[in-house]
């Protein structure tokens, strides 16, 4: 412990994706670096306390999690974030979603419709939507969530179809 | 199946995590209920769509914001509440350090509240008191030192406290630096002992301690002894037991005054210079000895009755010593006889019943 050269490199494996929760859940750059700063800093710090019996990076992206949610709380007492058609000046919340596959007609419908659902997701409570980000975005198992988020693979399910079905309310309450 | 059971499976549908009975079960809904088919594809779109969105890449900036943070955390672990915070968890330390706050307010609060209610001069008391205490011991070791060497001077007990002995060649050193203003200084060394190889009496001996005093009229002919080994005219001293040369010599037929007391020569001149050197109460009685200072008279009497033997000699006294069977030794260096011959020799005259006794290795013409 205590060695920072190999603390980055042990690390690096997880900090794409450490990353991207982080920029879903803060939906901008500057806070997601330090979160993730934050985050990287507590599991440089407490690495002794890290049990080998669980996985490492689901260690790494629980304590991410937890710092964004941090985050994200404090934020709530200075700013509200409740409109998912904001001014133009706000661009925050548009994240650049770069997709190489299919047509450009393809990948243009494809961007705008994810764009779309991403700002669509902005109506779930926040429970709801970090379950979206873990598991469609992320792409995380159920087994992996429920370790992330310290709860039952039960409570994983009920919620990821839950926050689903809202989201597609949602989504179909804009279209109209 | 009805619809609402089948929407609480959609998602394990879409995730695939039905067994194979529920799965069919779905499939077969589906395939008759179109609302539930048109939300298994919503739900199943959106969640490929968001599945296929690609990972935005993490800024370059990043790697050196986290370097930089990482040897902060790191200078920070290993400074100040590094080694202690890594013995407690967040939460606990958080609740030592709250609790050392506490008493570190409480100590600091019942100190500033003691001095507004006045308590500050008791506390002024309790310093000086503390310091009489302090001061108490010092006395007390003076008073010890002071009657050893007392004692020592009485009865001729040896003194080997090491302590002892660097005090007073401290009170030498002060001795030396009172008479080094005078031009003609010479010491007289109490000491007895010839020259000769330390033997191991030597140990058991009493701790000689000497003097160095100013004797003007002893040097005044003796100054600018050529030979390097004979004592300069700059007054010097030296540990009597300690030094290596200072041997005793067990033949000497006064091996039987072992016990000598050693003090300032009876100068008069000289005398309350030394005196004035020494510093405190316990310097005077170690080194001024009571019974020097009564045999003044007779070290003033045996100098005279020296002066007359060596009289035509080149010779300078080298140091003086008082043995309890009422024997004074006289150290002195021969630098040249009456004859004009160069000797260089040490000789003892001892002092005894008012005669006065030479004793010397080599024979010396004239005496």
């Amino acid at each position: 412990m205590g060695d920072e050269k190999s603390f980055e490199s042990l690390i690096l494996g997880c900090q794409s994706k450490a990353y991207n929760i982080a920029i879903r859940y803060l939906k901008n750059e500057e806070d997601a670096m330090d979160a993730l700063q934050e985050s990287f800093i507590k599991i440089f710090r407490h690495l002794k306390s890290f049990k080998e019996d669980s996985r490492f990076d689901t260690w790494v992206y629980r304590i991410v999690v937890n710092t964004c949610n941090d985050i994200l709380r404090k934020n709530s007492t200075r700013k509200t974030t409740d409109s998912i058609f904001r001014s133009e000046d706000d661009k925050e919340t548009v994240i650049e979603i770069p997709d190489s596959s299919g047509s450009p007609e393809e990948v243009f419908d494809k961007k705008e419709k994810s764009e779309f659902i991403v700002a669509c997701m902005d109506k779930l409570s926040q429970d709801q939507r970090e379950i979206i980000i873990l598991r469609d975005i992320q792409g995380f198992s159920y087994d992996e969530i429920s370790e992330i988020l310290k709860c039952s693979v039960g409570t994983v399910k009920s919620r990821i179809n839950r926050s689903r079905l809202k989201l597609r309310e949602i989504m179909m309450e804009q279209n109209l | 199946m009805k619809c609402n059971e089948i929407r609480e499976l959609l998602s394990l549908y879409i995730d695939q995590m039905l067994d194979d009975n529920q799965r069919s079960d779905v499939e077969k809904h589906l395939s008759g209920c179109e609302a539930c088919q048109k939300e298994y594809d919503d739900l199943n779109e959106f969640h490929l769509l968001l599945n296929e969105m690609e990972p935005v890449p993490v800024p370059d900036a990043f790697e050196l914001r986290l370097k930089q943070a990482l040897k902060e955390e790191k200078k920070r672990m290993n400074g100040f509440g590094g080694p202690i915070r890594s013995l407690f968890t967040n939460k606990q330390y958080r609740m030592v350090a709250s609790v050392a706050a506490v008493f570190a307010v409480g100590i600091l609060t019942l100190g500033v509240y003691q001095d507004v209610l006045g308590d500050f001069a008791d506390k002024l008391n309790f310093v000086r008191q503390d310091g009489t205490e302090q001061a108490a011991p010092s006395d007390a070791e003076a008073d010890l030192y002071g009657s050893s060497s007392g004692m020592d001077a009485d009865s001729g007990n040896d003194i080997k406290n090491d302590d002892m002995n660097n005090k007073l060649d401290n009170l030498d050193d002060q001795i030396q630096m009172s008479t080094e203003s005078n031009d003609q200084e010479m010491r007289y060394q109490a000491d007895r002992n010839d020259e000769g190889s330390a033997t191991p009496m030597q140990k058991n001996a009493p701790v000689k301690k000497e003097f160095a005093v100013a004797v003007p009229e002893r040097a005044s002919g003796n100054a600018g002894g050529s030979d390097s080994t004979a004592p300069s005219d700059e007054a010097y001293y030296e540990a009597g037991g300690a030094a290596p040369s200072d041997g005793v010599d067990a033949a000497d037929e006064n091996a039987k005054e072992k016990e000598i007391s050693y003090g300032a020569l009876a100068q008069d001149e000289s005398r309350p210079k030394s005196k004035a050197g020494l510093s405190g109460e316990s310097c005077s009685r170690s080194l001024t000895a009571s019974s020097v200072e009564r045999n003044t008279a007779a070290v003033q009497y045996y100098m005279n009755l020296i002066e007359e033997r060596l009289d035509g000699f080149d010779y300078q006294v080298l140091n003086s010593g008082y043995a309890q069977t009422g024997t004074w030794n006289f150290k002195i260096f021969i630098f040249r006889g009456k004859d004009g011959n160069t000797y260089n020799e040490e000789i003892l005259i001892i002092g005894k019943d008012g005669k006065i006794e030479v004793i010397c290795s080599n024979e010396i013409t004239g005496l």
